[in-house]
């Protein structure tokens, strides 16, 4: 995404990437590919966008990071959700069920 | 949760900085690696997916600095870059950077000096108790042109009829001399009511406070001693207090010291600083307590809750009433002023001081223009540095930022070195200033003052560092990272430059016209005529002290035998005694009655009165107009057949059109009872109050008795005469000292010691102005010549006369002055109208004014051009041809 996009869905793209970490701890490339796969190609985040976003949700609290090995025994730093993240993505995602939804009737309605 | 994981991050980040970046840098590489490993399961080979992975990351610098930008605390260590980037660009040009500092030290300083002298005295509350609760209260009429005074039966008649107050206070001088040694020693005493400290919600530190009781006519001979004093005096023994300090041969009984810090509220001026404080000790019995005789003043405190419009309502609708109930006393236009106290001590001073601040602000503005064409030039340097860091993506803004970091970098250290150029200034100023500014003794480099200086600096540097960094912001990459990138950039820069140089010379020129204003107000006021000789005029002051004075006839004795044996002084052309010496600061206003008209007291027209001895009129040099002088048969009957004489504006007034010359008038109150003085003589107008006060009419009584200054023409050094006249005095009776011996002269330069402090200072700004004016263009012309340093030697080598070359590099510099002055000429016709109210017999629109500034300006840019100018002529043209 360039760098404008990525600005206006900042909110959107943490939530992504809290979503993409529920089941499982993943390291950066990980998330980049989880968040594709989930969105069915829609959303292809630059690491210029992630790893920002990453460091950024660690310092507030709603990952942790740790330093593991990946598939193929390489170092890799791996994100973990904390309780704090869980509760923050399950509160994002009521908000925003709420805001497509009065969007959607928006959208819908006449004139 | 949220604020402490982020606090503990930023200290990470700042504390931790290498490891932090190890991590980064692992977790970059390690990013990397899977993708690369990732595209080569695709199929790709290992230089393919290692090419690939790294376009995919857009290089792995770029991502850490994008991480890095979005992480705790960044703003901070941007921040941080900044300022040592721009130490590192200024540390490069030591020269540019020593200037600017210095230019800043200088404007910056004298802002803060002015500043702490302004905040001390005009904006600092006083130091008492609830001090916005105290007023001043002021009876006046229309009659009156200084109102200052009030009566003690006034302040009576105000007790019983308002509720306003909670404590109304009076005070007055009480020169005494300390009688109980060889030589009487002068003091500065006040006599003040008890309502008066309690006013002021004074305690003493030792001893008792003044009460009520000890404010009587009968019990008033108590004292409470300054601090200093009873440092002085009595070493700080605390067994000083119930001692008996004997003051003017009788007893007083020390009663306490006041506090350190207490400043007591006089009638004014430095010399006015109390050592001893006595009560009042008035009441309704004694004669000079009347209605009339006003020669007290007051502070009273308002009780809570009452407002300053409320009170100012019902004091003048009392005095309507007391106008009407007592109409012998109180003239029909009697009316009380209410002022906040704050105000009535500072308002004589509030508009030069604010004059000058403002002065100091111009000069600080063209200081900011020098350091902003200074930062101008040093733009060669951060050009590329700039360029560089736009092509690692930093943002105009970012770029924006540097600069003004820079600018405020230089006026924050220039600031740092400007507050001790304003110590020494504040302590000049109040060495050197006006002897009657109030409040001096609160005026201090105290925080409020700091965090003034550090607005300031702030604000300086981000005027200074606007354009150079506009200018900045606008950097093309492409062409500043090519070697000699010049063109469009070069021409922008030169009209920035062009602007500042602009407003500097109309910023001058706006404090020359000041400063001319104000020169010629004060030589104008000098040259004024005050109405008598003023050279070689000795004056001094004497008290009688002891009880022998009060007997009847002791005094008219004593003078005459003082009189006589001070003539016999040689060296002494004349000598006389009078009450009031004019332009002295004092006066002595009676009412005018006229014996055939009779009319009420307090109808009756205020003069200004003078007891003179007859040889007054010789000793001042003060003409006569009509009829005659008094002479010595005069004065020896002016008992029973007193004389007097008027000045020419009382008799035109009270006589217009005829002769008074044989009328009969009385000073002050009708008292058929007494002699009636005869009109003797007419002598032209005095000015009593100030050179360029005008004159008020005057009226002269010929007495022995009343009078207590000596008033002496001659040639001898003041010092003589003090020596000689205090021999003569201790001669006839040690106890009679001279006191305040002052020239004619210094009285009058006193006078105008403010006006002549505006002056000086405004004047020391405009040429501080119109040096960093003349800094500016030459730093601009240095430049011009250093450029076109190949078009000179060109057209030198083709043959072109040296005033050619002087024209084409002077051109430019003429061009901005010319606009300069255009621009200032407008801005000071705006701006010195509120120099109006400085000026004497000047309009603010001067055309010499005018003609006169522009000469000093043009000669400004050429002695700045100079030195440029003959560089430019003296380029050797193969040197210019080669170099470019």
């Amino acid at each position: 995404m360039t760098k404008q996009q990525t600005e206006l869905l900042q909110g959107t793209l943490d939530m992504l990437i809290l979503k993409s970490l529920v089941l499982e701890p993943l390291h950066g490339l990980g998330v980049a590919r989880r968040i594709e796969q989930v969105t069915r190609g829609t959303f292809q985040v630059k690491p210029g966008s992630l790893f920002p976003a990453l460091h950024r949700m660690e310092e507030e609290g709603w990952l942790k990071s740790y330093w593991g090995e990946s598939a193929n025994n390489r170092k890799a730093k791996y994100y973990e959700l904390t309780r704090t993240g869980r509760r923050h993505l399950e509160n994002e995602t009521e908000k925003w069920g709420r805001i497509s939804l009065a969007i959607a009737r928006a959208l819908e309605a006449e004139g | 949760m949220g604020i402490l994981q982020k606090t503990r991050s930023l200290a990470r980040n700042l504390f931790h900085r290498e490891n932090v970046e190890r991590d980064l840098d692992a977790e970059v590489r390690s990013y990397s690696d899977l993708l690369q490993e990732e595209k080569m399961s695709d199929g790709m080979n290992s230089t393919e997916a290692k090419r690939s992975a790294h376009i995919s990351i857009g290089g792995p610098e770029q991502l850490k600095e994008e991480i890095r930008g979005n992480r705790a605390g960044a703003w901070l260590e941007s921040l941080w870059k900044d300022v040592r980037f721009g130490v590192r660009v200024l540390s490069k040009n030591p020269g540019v950077t020593a200037i600017a500092i210095l230019t800043l030290a200088i404007g910056i300083g004298a802002n803060t000096a002015i500043f702490s002298v302004v905040k001390g005295v005009l904006l600092n509350s006083l130091p008492y108790p609830q001090s916005d609760r105290l007023v001043k209260l002021v009876a006046t009429d229309n009659d009156t042109p200084q109102p200052t005074n009030v009566s003690y039966e006034l302040v009576q008649d105000w007790k019983r009829r308002t509720n306003l107050f909670s404590a109304i206070g009076m005070y007055r001088d009480f020169p005494v001399a300390v009688t109980d040694q060889d030589k009487p020693e002068m003091l500065v005493g006040l006599r003040a009511s008890a309502e008066y400290y309690e006013a002021l919600g004074v305690q003493p530190i030792l001893g008792r406070m003044i009460t009520k009781d000890d404010d009587r006519p009968d019990r008033w001979r108590v004292i409470l001693l300054s601090y200093g004093f009873w440092q002085a005096h009595f070493g700080g023994n605390p067994a000083a207090v119930g001692q008996k300090l004997y003051l003017n041969a009788r007893p007083y009984e020390i009663l306490g010291v006041m506090p350190r810090d207490f400043v007591a509220i006089t009638r004014g001026g430095k010399e006015s600083v109390p050592q001893v404080f006595a009560p009042l000790g008035y009441d309704s019995s004694l004669p000079y307590a009347c209605r009339s005789c006003q020669h007290l003043q007051s502070v009273a405190r308002l009780r809570d809750g009452v407002t300053l419009a409320e009170a100012r309502m019902e004091m003048n609708a009392i005095a309507g009433r007391l106008a009407h109930e007592f109409s012998n006393d109180y003239s029909p236009s009697f009316a009380t002023l209410v002022t906040p106290l704050l105000e009535s001590q500072v308002k004589s001073v509030r508009s030069v001081m604010l004059l000058v601040l403002g002065a100091t602000g111009l000069v600080l503005l063209i200081a900011c223009a020098n350091v902003a064409s200074l930062l101008l030039s040093v733009a060669a340097t951060r050009r590329r540095e700039l360029a560089l860091r736009a092509a690692l993506g930093a943002g105009r803004a970012r770029l924006l930022r540097q600069v003004l970091t820079e600018s405020i970098l230089l006026t924050l250290i220039g600031g740092a070195a400007g507050i001790f150029v304003a110590i020494a200034g504040i302590r000049a100023l109040i060495a050197w200033g006006p002897t009657d500014i109030p409040r001096l003794s609160s005026v201090a480099l105290d925080g409020g003052v700091l965090a003034f200086t550090i607005g300031v600096c702030l604000v300086t540097g981000i005027l200074a560092g606007l354009l150079p960094a506009l200018q900045a912001a606008r950097v093309d990459q492409r062409e500043a990272l090519q070697e000699g990138g010049r063109g469009s950039v070069g021409a922008r820069r030169k009209l920035f430059r062009g602007v500042l140089i602009v407003s500097e010379v109309a910023l001058a020129f706006v404090l020359t016209v000041g400063t001319s204003l104000l020169v010629l107000s004060l030589v104008r006021v000098l040259k004024e005529n005050p109405g008598f000789e003023t050279k070689n005029l000795y004056t001094a002051g004497f008290t009688l002290i002891g009880p022998k004075y009060a007997q009847p006839g002791a005094v008219p004795q004593i003078n005459q035998q003082i009189l006589e044996r001070v003539r016999a002084i040689p060296g002494i052309e004349s000598v006389a005694l009078t009450s009031i010496l004019p332009l002295s600061g004092g006066w002595d206003r009676d009412g005018f009655i006229i014996q055939d008209r009779p009319m009420k007291d307090s109808e009756a027209p205020d003069v200004d009165a003078y007891s003179v001895t007859h040889d007054y009129f010789r000793t001042m040099q003060i003409p006569l107009i009509r009829g005659r002088f008094f002479t010595a048969t005069d004065e020896a009957a002016s008992a029973t057949a007193p004389v007097a004489i008027i000045s020419a504006t009382t008799a035109s007034q009270m006589w217009p059109g005829a002769n008074p010359i044989g009328k009969r008038i009385q000073l002050g109150a009708r008292q058929d009872n007494q002699p009636w003085a005869e009109i003797v003589g007419i002598v032209p107008d005095v000015h009593q109050y100030a050179l360029d006060a005008g004159a008020t009419p005057e009226a002269y009584i010929l007495s022995i008795a009343a009078p207590s200054n000596f008033i002496v023409r001659s040639n001898l050094p003041s010092n003589v005469l003090t020596k000689e006249i205090g021999d003569q005095l201790a001669a006839l009776d040690k106890n009679i000292p001279l006191s305040s011996p002052a020239t004619m002269e210094e009285l009058i330069a006193r006078t105008v010691s403010q006006r002549r402090f505006l002056t000086t200072l405004v004047g020391g700004f405009g040429f501080l102005a119109l040096l960093l004016a003349g800094i500016g263009i030459y730093g601009v012309m240095s430049y011009h010549v250093s450029q076109r340093g190949g078009e000179i030697g060109i057209r030198m080598a083709l043959g072109a006369a040296p005033n050619s070359i002087l024209r084409l590099v002077a051109d430019d510099a003429f061009r901005l002055a010319m606009i300069g002055s255009f621009i200032g000429t407008a801005l000071a016709l705006g701006v010195t109208r509120v120099l109006a109210t400085q000026l004497y017999h000047v309009r603010p629109a001067d055309p010499t004014v005018y003609a006169i500034s522009i000469a000093i300006i043009a000669a400004d840019m050429f002695l700045a051009c100079w030195i440029p100018a003959r560089r430019a002529m003296r380029v050797d043209p193969m040197v210019a041809l080669r170099h470019d």
